[in-house]
Formats: structure tokens, C-alpha cells, sequence
């Protein structure tokens, strides 16, 4: 029971936006509709199309290569093509707006060494914020499809050779087809991503729904057109959801790995060695290494003026504020998790896959829901304690950081659900029972057997967590309370502001403490493969 | 020339790890079925991806009428051997259906011959009102089916089969068993069929042969190597028998039980040997002249017949003790005392391991 009233709490967000559709239109949308919304919608298509292109064939070609073959340095591609998963787009975005910067690093090397000024070497439009926005998110793609190959079970990839077909043609119509599922479910995580994003679009100037519901939200001041416009992203988001359903369609890929062997590496050499070689190289170096160096020289050019007292400050709160956060999801997720599988009914089942919608819904559409939820509650809060009292107090929820935590909350819990249910299926279920046979309560046993036994997975649900909210960007900038800053948005503001070199130190500590959970994640997705 | 030979194929996997197929021969004349038995980790799917060329062997050589697959210098890929292989457990393309599944290895073929190729295949494999079925939708026994029309779709010189019938339920096994058979036969498709299932190895068969540790210890007819193992191990794995340590005597051998006469030929030059006595040959009898006595120390009904232990009169300890199967209307029970004799031509001298 409690539960369920936990699980309605945290849908409630969602509920309310996607019930403003319902509502009266705003006087303002049709203002919007013959204005912003085409463009809106225009620009979101492009650069949702052309993430997705670019990130299949990144992820997918890397994984390829990375499962099949052995050439030099695989193993440590293997791992290392996971790390542009550690930069935020919006810490991407500027260090690369800073590198193609007139004033940066490449022109400034043209003009002086080659006496070249080429006008046409800009990044800042949509081509650019497409390429710059692939980079860090195909990890996605990589590391999935990566998992499904490595999954593959040798006996198909073998029978299709045995019937005489090449290694290509295997590859394309029955490596490719068996990962499809999981290619196409990480696509639509990358999806997720874009219409998520918000700190890159702003910084380049490109409108899309995510942006416009800030434009609309604090630009025009208008609350119910900017609601209107998340509801229209999140059908959008549900659609996209319910595209990757249907696809599956009859279709099983489940094979029987009950004799699993790891699929033969290839040895390649002389040129397909080192055209391997660069292919991963490339991802590498444009997702990680050559932002990771310009914030690296900024952080140089004005590392002492920066690493201040203010700074420490910020560093503390932020992590204070992603640690309370990690924590208070991960006991939610252990809630729900354990509950569902006390029960195990049909209803308990489709709770806890209720919760995982948060993560799919865009944070900027979150924290609108999240703030006219807490403003109407505020409301009827000051009124009842005004007739009591016939006094009233300031608002008591929204504009606190506990908004903040509790959408965080709504957004993040799907994250940390994930791998407590891992956790807690890998346990053998009479456990529980034998606990509960021998007369210890539900609680004693969740306490006493269940959690000492997955604080593995425990704590690396928190460490995702941590680092999901010490990078948030837009469901923080709009839920904050006054002048509360994060690592996030101060080093957002500060690049916004042209004082990139300042953001450098912050940006560089979001990307150091991205970088350890991914590097987990991915042991603990390849060691669950063996 | 046989079609399918192998020649002293050897193949280990890394340095410093044993040899898993050690300095194996074979020759597999055209359209015969020939059984591979051996437990598991006996070498023997190792050996079908060495035919297959999945791997390539240390050295030894394969050959498919006279024309080199893997040899010093020679390697072909699986995809041009000619050489379809079923692999153990379901190993069919789970997005495509039935149809596309068979049609899947007849790229060689002209437009109009894959067509025919693939509707004489359904027919013969009676699988038409399954071709557009996904093989997640089959049985265990109807993808099995699939498996083996998809690999002699594209006319294969040589079919192997890795535990073809190993995934299948007990009841219809037999019956699908003899189906894919069957459908082997109509083909003429030369075959190496690998398996730990003796009886599957017995019905199936042309000629069968025993692997063990990666070398081959006796090939031959199924009834060659039931009736006649040359080792142990070859006499274990077909069922239990007497295992009895012979010494050479005037008219034969003279073992625990007592003399036992055979032909002195067939011991060669040793002193000592080991006979093998399979239980059901052995034959109770009235009292006679030529009679071992013995009592009845332990027995079990199974079925058709009963097995006794015979702790022979005068001998002492285990090697004084002798199974027999009882086939008849009679029941012993332990303590009774029967007579029984050992036809001589069943009485079987094993190589010394």
C-alpha cells in the first residue's frame, strides 16, 4: 500500500502535464502554434534524425569491430570507447564551441601558421550541434549492441557460414538482425536524450521543444503555454516509445544460451588492422580527448582565479545535493523492487514499470509538472492555514530544494530500479522465504538478508544516480531555488556568460566524477556477459 | 578412394593445453552414415568443426574426393566447403521464418532452382504447413526437422550432425529420429553424425565410431563393435558386462570362475588377458558336465529380464561373481542355486589398454 501511494506520488508530475492537454487551450497557444511551434518541431525532427544516423554508425561499427576482431589495442577500446558517455553534451557543446572558437586553439593556428582565415569553418548551427551531440552520446549505442553481439550465441553466426555465406553477408542479415532489438532500444535512449537536452540547443542557438518550453516558461512568462509545449514533447517521447513496441513484432531473438560460447575473434592485420584501429581511435578522440584538452587549457589559463572559495562551496553543495538524492532513489527503488517481488502480481509488475516512465519523459517536462503539482499544493496549503490562522505563510514547497529532490526523484528513479531489480533477481527467491519461515518479519528480512546481499548493485545504483543529478541541467535550472546554484548550472552560466575559461574547473570535476561509475557500468555489463 | 578421409588430424587448443583431437583417421565412403560416439569432452564436436572448418587442425589433413580442405598450406573457409553442418541444440535464425530459414543456403542456385530446391525440400521434410512460421513457434522436434532441411537444402557433399536428436523430448523422439534419418537416406548425403547416445549410435548407423581422449579406438559395423569391442572402454559404453582377468590354461582360459574353452589363437602371445562376457549370453542350464554352479546373491527385475549375481561355488570375492541377464517365466531369489555355461564363440578377448 505504501507503495502504491509512493509510485502515484511520483507519477503525479506526469499525470498533471499530460492532463493540460485536456484543458482549456491557452490564450497564448495559437500565438505559438502560427509563430515558434513549426520551427520547433522542424529543428527537434533534424536533430533527433541526424543524432540517431550518426550514433548507429558509431556505436554500431565500433562494437562491431571491438566484438570480432583482435587488432591493436581492442581491449582497451573495448572499454575506453564508453568514456565521451562522461561529458555532458552541454560541457561538449562549449568546448568545442570554444576550440572552433575565431579566438580558439584551431583558427588561431590557421591564421598564424597557414595564413588562412576559412569563414566556413563554423560549428555553431545544426550540422554542428548534430555532430558534437553524437559524440558523447553513442556510447549508448556502442555499449548495448556491443552487449547483444558478444551475446550472440557462435552456433547461428556459424550455421549461417556453414550454408555458405561469408562473414559480411553473416554479419549484415543475422548479426545484425538478432541485435536489432536491443540496437533499436538504445536508439531510442538516444532519442530520449535529444528531446531531453537542453544545455547544447541553448548554447547553440537552436530551438526546440525543450528550449521553447524555457523561452516560453521564463521568456513570456506564459505557464500554460510552456505546460502545453511539454505535453506535446511527451506524446512526442510516447510515441517514440511506442514505435520501439511495436517493431519487435513477432518475432522472438531470444536463443537458448545454454551452451553460450564466446564468439572467435578475427585476427586482422596490415591495413584492416589499422583501419580498425582508427575508426575506434576517431570516436575517441573527438568524443573525449580533444574536449576533455581544451578544457584542460582553459583550466590552465585560469585555474587559480577559478578554484576559489566560491567554488569549493558550490562543489560541496552539488555533491551534498546529488549524494541526498542517489540515496533517497535507491531506498525508493529497493521499495518498489522488493515489494513487487513480495507480491508478484499483475498490478505490482506494472507499478514498478510505471516508475521507469519518468526517465523517459524529458527533465524540462518533469519540472514543469513538478512545479505547478507543488504551486497548487502550496495553495491550498496557504489558504487552509490562512482560514485557520488568518495569517499566510511564503510558499512552502515549490522554489525549495525539495522540489529539486523530489523531481529528481521522478526523473532518476528509473535508473536506479534497473539495477536493484538485477540485484535482487540474481538472488534466489527461497532465501526470502526461509527468512520468513523461520518467523523474521518482511522488513527484518529485506534488512538482513536482501540488502547486505545486492550492496553491490546498490551501490552502483547510487553512483549512477550521483552522476546523473551532479550533471542535470534543465529540470535543475527550472525547479531551483532562488540563486541556488549547482556545479551545473554555474558552469552553464559561466559559459553562457563568455567566461568559459572560468567554467573550465567545474566542468572538468563533472566529467572526472562521470567518468568512474561509466567505467563500472561497463565491467559490470561485460562481467554479466560471461 | 573413399570420399570423406581424414588423415592424422591432430588439433589442441593453445600451448600448454592437451590434445583434443590426437592423431585421428577416417574414411567415410559416399552416401554411408557413419555414427561418432564418445562421451562429452571426448573431442568429438571438435572434430565435426575441424570438417566443417570452423577450426583449422595442427596438423593432418581433410579431404572431400581427392581435394584438399585443410592441409599444410590449404584452408578453405566453411562458406566454400560444401560442407553443411546441424549444430547441437536450436541453432536457427530466430527472424527468419521456416521458408527463409531452408532458403537461407541456396544463393548458388538460379532463381527458378531455388524455388523447386525449396519446394521439394518442404515436401520431402513435410514442413509446408510450417514455412511461415518463425522457429520460435515450432517444437522442439519440428525445429530439429527445420535444421536438418535447411542444411541439405543447398545439396551438401557432406552433412555433419552435431547431437542432433540430444534436445528432443523422450516421447517423439524415436520418431523424429527415424524421420531425419530417413530423410538422410533418400538424399544419398554422405554423413558424420556425432553422439553419446549409444542407442541412437546402433539404430542410425552404417558403420560406428569410438572416440575417446581425441583418438579413434575402434571403427566398424554397429554390430562389429558391439559384439566384438576391442577395449574396455568400447565394451563399457555399449552396457554392462563381465569383465573377468584370464590366464592361459590347456584348453583355453582358466579365470576365477573356472576354465573356459576357447580357441588358443585368439589370445596371441600374452599370458594374461581380459575377457569380456556380456551379461545376456550367458545361458542357465540343468546340471550338466560342462555347468558352473553357482548361487544367487543379489537380484533385480527389469522388465524382459531379470539380472542376477552369481557368486560361483569354490570362488571367493568380487572377481568370483558373475551378472547374468534371465530371460524366462522363472523368478530367482537370492540364495537359489542355478548351473549355467558360457558359449565359447561369446566369450570375447579385449586388447590390452
Amino acid at each position: 500500500m505504501a507503495t502504491f501511494l509512493l509510485v502515484l506520488c511520483l507519477l503525479v508530475p506526469v499525470i498533471v502535464v499530460g492532463l493540460s492537454l485536456f484543458g482549456e487551450e491557452p490564450a497564448s497557444w495559437s500565438h505559438i502554434r502560427s509563430t515558434v511551434l513549426h520551427r520547433y518541431l522542424l529543428n527537434t525532427a533534424v536533430v533527433v534524425l541526424g543524432v540517431g544516423g550518426l550514433t548507429l554508425l558509431i556505436g554500431v561499427t565500433c562494437a562491431w569491430l571491438v566484438t570480432f576482431y583482435r587488432f591493436p589495442g581492442d581491449r582497451i577500446f573495448s572499454w575506453i570507447l564508453v568514456v565521451p558517455f562522461a561529458f555532458p553534451t552541454y560541457i561538449a557543446a562549449f568546448a568545442y564551441a570554444g576550440i572552433f572558437d575565431y579566438t580558439g586553439p584551431l583558427h588561431s593556428f590557421l591564421r598564424n601558421h597557414l595564413d588562412l582565415a576559412p569563414r566556413w569553418l563554423d560549428i555553431m548551427n545544426l550540422p554542428g550541434v548534430i555532430v558534437i551531440v553524437s559524440l558523447v552520446l553513442y556510447p549508448y549505442i556502442y555499449l548495448i549492441t556491443r552487449a547483444s553481439l558478444q551475446r550472440q550465441s557462435e552456433r547461428i553466426l556459424d550455421a549461417s557460414r556453414s550454408l555458405g555465406r561469408g562473414p559480411i553477408y553473416t554479419f549484415f542479415h543475422v548479426g545484425i538482425p538478432l541485435a536489432r532489438p536491443a540496437i533499436i532500444g538504445a536508439l531510442t535512449l538516444v532519442i530520449m536524450e535529444v528531446l531531453n537536452e537542453y544545455g547544447a540547443m541553448h548554447y547553440f542557438g537552436i530551438d526546440t521543444f525543450t528550449t521553447g518550453i524555457f523561452n516560453i516558461w521564463f521568456g513570456m512568462n506564459d505557464t500554460a503555454g510552456a505546460m502545453r509545449l511539454a505535453a506535446m514533447l511527451m506524446c512526442l517521447v510516447f510515441a517514440v516509445l511506442l514505435l520501439e513496441r511495436v517493431q519487435r513484432g513477432r518475432r522472438r531473438y531470444a536463443t537458448c544460451g545454454t551452451d553460450y560460447r564466446p564468439t572467435e575473434h578475427r585476427r586482422l592485420r596490415g591495413l584492416a588492422a589499422v583501419g580498425a584501429f582508427v575508426v575506434c581511435l576517431v570516436p575517441v578522440c573527438l568524443g573525449f580527448l580533444l574536449p576533455l584538452g581544451q578544457l584542460l587549457l582553459w583550466f590552465n589559463q585560469s585555474g587559480t582565479e577559478a578554484f576559489d572559495g566560491t567554488f569549493l562551496g558550490l562543489s560541496i553543495k552539488s555533491f551534498l545535493l546529488a549524494t541526498i538524492a542517489g540515496l533517497l532513489t535507491v531506498i525508493a527503488a529497493v521499495l518498489i523492487v522488493y515489494a513487487v517481488r513480495l507480491h508478484r502480481t499483475a498490478f505490482m509488475t506494472a507499478m514498478s514499470k510505471a516508475t521507469i516512465l519518468g526517465y523517459s519523459v524529458p527533465g524540462a517536462v518533469i519540472a514543469v509538472g513538478v512545479m505547478v503539482t507543488l504551486v497548487q499544493l502550496d495553495l491550498s496549503i496557504i489558504n487552509s492555514i490562512g482560514q485557520v490562522f488568518g495569517a499566510s505563510p511564503g510558499p512552502l514547497l515549490s522554489g525549495t530544494v525539495f522540489a529539486l529532490l523530489f523531481a529528481y526523484l521522478v526523473r532518476f528513479l528509473a535508473v536506479a530500479v534497473n539495477p536493484v531489480e538485477s540485484g535482487f533477481d540474481r538472488l534466489c527467491g527461497s532465501l526470502d522465504e526461509a527468512s520468513l519461515s523461520l518467523g523474521k518479519s518482511r522488513m527484518y528480512t529485506l534488512l538482513r538478508i536482501n540488502l547486505p546481499l545486492a550492496r553491490g548493485t546498490l551501490l552502483a545504483a547510487g553512483a549512477l544516480v550521483f552522476v546523473d543529478v551532479l550533471k542535470e541541467l534543465p529540470l535543475t535550472l527550472i525547479l531551483r531555488p532562488f540563486n541556488f546554484e549547482t556545479l551545473a548550472t554555474k558552469t552553464f552560466e559561466l559559459a553562457g556568460e563568455e567566461m568559459v575559461a572560468q567554467s573550465a574547473c567545474g566542468a572538468l570535476l563533472i566529467v572526472a566524477a562521470g567518468i568512474v561509475p561509466i567505467i563500472l557500468l561497463e565491467r559490470f555489463i561485460s562481467s554479466s556477459n560471461r | 578412394m573413399s570420399f570423406l578421409t581424414i588423415n592424422s588430424l591432430r588439433k589442441s587448443y593453445g600451448r600448454n593445453t592437451p590434445v583434443v583431437i590426437d592423431d585421428l583417421s577416417l574414411d567415410v565412403e559416399k552416401g554411408e552414415i557413419v555414427c561418432i560416439l564418445g562421451e562429452s569432452g571426448s573431442g568429438k564436436t571438435t572434430l565435426l568443426r575441424l570438417i566443417a572448418g570452423f577450426e583449422v587442425p595442427d596438423h593432418g589433413e581433410i579431404a572431400i574426393d581427392e581435394e584438399k580442405l585443410s592441409g599444410t598450406g590449404v584452408f578453405r573457409p566453411p562458406e566454400i566447403r560444401g560442407i553443411s553442418m546441424v549444430f547441437q541444440g536450436n541453432s536457427l535464425f530466430p527472424h527468419l521464418t521456416v521458408r527463409r530459414n531452408i532458403a537461407y543456403g541456396l544463393h548458388p542456385f538460379g532463381a527458378a532452382e531455388r524455388i523447386e530446391r525449396l519446394r521439394d525440400i518442404l515436401e520431402l521434410t513435410g514442413l509446408e504447413d510450417l514455412a511461415e512460421r518463425y522457429p520460435h513457434e515450432l517444437s522442439g522436434g519440428q525445429q530439429q526437422r527445420v535444421s536438418v532441411a535447411r542444411a541439405l537444402a543447398p545439396r551438401p557433399a557432406v552433412l555433419l550432425l552435431d547431437e542432433p536428436f540430444s534436445n528432443l523430448d523422450n516421447v517423439g523422439s524415436r520418431q523424429i529420429r527415424d524421420d531425419i534419418v530417413k530423410l538422410i537416406r533418400q538424399t544419398h548425403t554422405t554423413t558424420l553424425l556425432v553422439t553419446h547416445d549409444t542407442a541412437d549410435a546402433l539404430a542410425v548407423a552404417d558403420r560406428i565410431g569410438v572416440v575417446n581422449d581425441g583418438t579413434l579406438l575402434q571403427i566398424g559395423s554397429p554390430r562389429e563393435v558391439y559384439e566384438s569391442p576391442r577395449t574396455r572402454f568400447v565394451a563399457e559404453l555399449f552396457g554392462a558386462s563381465n569383465f573377468l582377468d584370464a590366464r592361459r590354461a590347456d584348453k583355453g582360459v582358466s579365470i576365477e570362475i573356472g576354465e573356459l574353452p576357447i580357441d588358443p589363437s585368439r589370445l596371441g602371445s600374452a599370458e594374461t588377458v581380459t575377457v569380456s562376457i556380456r551379461p545376456e549370453h550367458i545361458q542357465i542350464v540343468d546340471a550338466g558336465e560342462d555347468a558352473i554352479r553357482g548361487r544367487v546373491v543379489d537380484a533385480g527385475f527389469h522388465g524382459p529380464f531379470q539380472v542376477l549375481l552369481v557368486a560361483v561355488a569354490g570362488a571367493t570375492g568380487p572377481a568370483g561373481e558373475i551378472r547374468l541377464h534371465h530371460f524366462g517365466t522363472t523368478t530367482y531369489k537370492v540364495g537359489d542355486e542355478l548351473h549355467f555355461i558360457v558359449p565359447p564363440e561369446k566369450i570375447h578377448v579385449l586388447d590390452a589398454e
